[in-house]
């Protein structure tokens, strides 16, 4: 049963040590459900990490057709919005992590590590969206019209929520519809978990039925793309299928079977 | 979804009697005389400060600057009525929202003798929940 009022997120809006975190995939109607064993960071989740990665030079589109050329480091021209951009380390840690092109990312035998990243901008106006992986944009309407940060809806303005799976490149796209050019800041809230994925059958069924308390982080996949090959190729499955509260056997059933096949 | 409070600055050139300030910013990459707003967002004037010598201050809207030749309605006008400092805060923002995405604010100056004057402006603009 649960306690009553107990916190699983704290104040930074990071998972709690020992509690579960679920990252649901909309796109394969499943989730992946965390314990948060520790964060390895706690204390210092907070990264003011400067420009957008965006280099004086590069061609972004423009909102009223054609592109545009940004005229200086971490500048978002006008009326532009910029393709999947992968966030680079900073220098006084890149040459020490796995990829200095993106500080996120992660290969797949470091399945016991999950980022858990709250991205902001300055400033707070401008457009935020995420392609998963790299390349393909995740907002759908319908599941048939794409919609994103070129488009009149599918994105969020100053604020980005996601968790970064071992083995999946992701690319940040930002927009700014206004007509002036803008220098954006990135800052980071984030949490380097180390996790377990659940292998009890009862207790999936509980959490995935809300029964049982747990973080809902939805990771916005509308494309189903290579997720679930990548997915498995870290985890040993690409997630836990939802059941309604009257399947519990046949939940139960299936979570058996998933659970053997958990790397 | 969030808030920016912006800070701007711009001056007269101190030899027209009437002309649209060019406006800077610190995050924004050089200056602007129109800004077209995010759709979606409310832009809220809170303070104004203007100093120098004697001027109109004018906020102007428009509803289509794609247009060709926009057509600019004023929204605001403030008088620094002689040689020195006005600041007008404390009191409700000036709001102009954006449907289209459209719209855009500029700010001019009309003076009886031509000379430098300045305008800070604290501009916020909001974009909570319009998407």
């Amino acid at each position: 049963m649960n306690r009553v009022g107990r916190r699983i997120i704290d104040e930074l809006g990071l998972v709690v040590e020992n509690e579960n975190l679920v990252v649901f995939v909309p796109a394969i109607k499943k989730a992946l459900i965390f314990r948060i064993l520790s964060r390895r960071n706690r204390g210092y989740e907070h990264i003011p990490y400067g420009r957008i990665p965006l280099t004086a030079g590069t061609i972004v589109n423009n909102y009223d057709g054609g592109t545009t050329s940004v005229p200086a480091d971490g500048i978002l021209p006008a009326r532009s919005y910029t393709s999947g951009l992968r966030i680079t380390a900073p220098g006084d840690v890149a040459a020490n992590i796995y990829e200095k092109a993106d500080m996120w990312f992660l290969p797949k035998e470091e399945r016991e590590t999950l980022f858990h990243v709250i991205m902001k901008t300055a400033p707070e106006f401008v457009r935020i969206d995420c392609q998963i992986p790299m390349a393909v944009t995740q907002g759908a309407f319908q599941r048939k019209a794409t919609v994103g940060v070129d488009k009149l809806w599918g994105y969020g303005r100053g604020k980005f929520e996601t968790v970064h799976f071992p083995n999946i490149i992701y690319g940040y796209r930002y927009g700014n519809d206004t007509n002036i050019a803008v220098k954006v800041y990135l800052s980071f809230t984030y949490a380097e978990y180390y996790v377990k994925i659940l292998k009890d059958p009862e207790l999936i069924f509980d959490i995935l039925t809300r029964r049982k308390k747990a973080h809902w982080l939805t990771l916005i996949a509308a494309i189903p793309s290579d997720i679930p090959d990548r997915l498995s190729d870290v985890y040993g499955i690409d997630g836990f299928k939802l059941y309604g509260i009257e399947e519990k056997e046949k939940a139960i059933e299936e979570y058996k079977e998933d659970v053997k096949m958990v790397k | 979804m969030g808030k920016d409070l912006l800070h701007l600055y711009g001056e007269t050139d101190g030899a027209a009697t009437t002309g649209d300030f060019s406006m800077s910013c610190d995050l924004i990459y050089g200056t602007f005389i129109d800004f077209r707003l995010p759709v979606g967002a409310k832009l809220k004037v809170w303070t104004k400060r203007i100093a120098g010598k004697a001027v109109t201050v004018l906020m102007k809207m428009t509803e289509d600057i794609t247009a060709d030749t926009p057509s600019w309605s004023v929204l605001g006008r403030d008088y620094l009525a002689s040689d020195g400092e006005l600041s007008i805060e404390k009191q409700k923002p000036l709001i102009l929202q954006s449907i289209t995405g459209k719209e855009a604010v500029r700010f001019s100056w009309e003076q009886p003798t031509a000379g430098v004057s300045s305008v800070e402006l604290e501009m916020e603009i909001d974009t909570n929940g319009r998407e």
